[in-house]
């Protein structure tokens, strides 16, 4: 479970400016900072509003940004963390 | 009323005609298009986009793979067109219209953006619908029609999540919304005093063997009735739309669907 924080939009954040609601949950789970904040979470109980006029009712995770963008910070992301394990690995001396 | 016909006649080689107006037409012909407006035609236009035309009253008729109403635009040889959906140019903004075709001697709806709805698989655009577990198996899960919908039900005692999926993914870029309509119902008392739940998920393209999701909307509304809308505006590409179900407890918990519309 990861503790993401909202925005007044619902947009997620990683920090909280001191404004923001706090809400758990596991959608995140082994995602980069970047693809989080690139997401709306709409908590049960709660609404948005899209520009269309359009309502959306909680529970509603879904991206805000382009997905193709978050998918590749987020694969840019894993791929730091498989080279900074391979070097973790070699300098235990195992070999690959 | 019918105000405007446009397009067709024998001597364009036309196989087609563009009609508008609020009420059917009266005299229909095998493949007249008829858009529901009441606002003048001045043109229309066949394409996958938007044209760049922007004129008051211009018909855009898009054209695509999901269409269910292909036609061959001319008398002569053959253009085959996929009419998926119609807007009109009004105050410089596409707005949506309502279409029919009429094709041997009936009206025809086009496809309106339904993956599911009672009774109608739409294989044509989904391959058919099945169920899996959370490991992608189809062994423990079981999908049957009913009257209602399509339901979903685990078959073996130790089994908490069942899926529905679509055979094939969807494209979504042209799509705001998916609203799925249904319910998730547990049969027998929980003993663990923790309801089913269930999420109307979509995934990335799981025919690589693996469930990421990409966007969620939670559909549980405590085992009741429920019409749950998910925002995917900002998805572009194939993915798959997949109705899923949670049970705390072995005790046959079932999920219906009664329909998964896009728009």
């Amino acid at each position: 479970m990861k503790t993401v924080y909202l925005d007044s939009n619902f947009k997620c954040h990683t920090s909280d400016d001191g404004t923001m609601m706090a809400i758990e949950t596991d959608f995140f789970d082994d995602k980069c900072d970047a693809f989080i904040e690139g997401y709306r979470f709409v908590p049960n109980g709660e609404s948005w509003e899209r520009e269309d006029g359009r309502i959306f009712y909680g529970e509603m995770i879904s991206p805000w940004k382009d997905y193709a963008q978050l998918d590749s910070a987020q694969r840019d992301y894993e791929r730091q963390l498989l080279d900074e394990y391979t070097e973790s690995l070699k300098i235990m001396g195992v070999i690959l | 009323m019918i105000f405007n016909m446009i397009g067709g006649g024998s001597g364009a080689g036309l196989n087609f005609k563009v009609v508008g107006g609020t009420a059917e037409p009266v005299l229909p012909s095998e493949n007249m298009i008829w858009i529901n407006t009441d606002v003048e035609i001045t043109n229309w236009y066949f394409s996958t986009e938007e044209p760049d035309v922007v004129e008051e009253g211009i018909i855009w008729i898009k054209i695509y793979k999901y269409s269910t109403v292909e036609f061959n635009a001319l008398k002569e040889n053959g253009v085959y067109l996929r009419p998926l959906c119609a807007k009109q140019c009004i105050s410089g903004a596409w707005v949506d219209k309502s279409a029919k075709i009429y094709q041997n001697g009936e009206w025809v709806d086009w496809w309106n953006g339904e993956l599911y709805l009672t009774g109608n698989e739409f294989t044509d655009i989904t391959g058919g619908w099945y169920g899996m577990d959370a490991g992608l198996s189809t062994s423990n899960v079981n999908i049957t029609k009913i009257e209602s919908g399509l339901k979903l039900h685990l078959t073996a005692n130790n089994r908490k999540i069942g899926i529905m999926a679509t055979r094939k993914p969807i494209d979504l870029t042209d799509y705001n919304t998916i609203t799925f309509t249904g319910y998730i119902f547990k049969s027998t008392a929980s003993t663990s005093g923790k309801e089913a739940y269930g999420y109307l998920m979509v995934y990335s393209d799981i025919s690589g063997g693996s469930l990421t999701q990409v966007a969620r909307a939670d559909i549980s509304n405590g085992g009741k009735p429920t019409t749950i809308t998910i925002n995917v505006s900002n998805l572009k590409g194939f993915y798959n739309i997949c109705p899923y179900m949670y049970s705390f407890d072995a005790s046959a918990p079932y999920m219906v669907m009664n329909s998964l519309i896009l728009s």
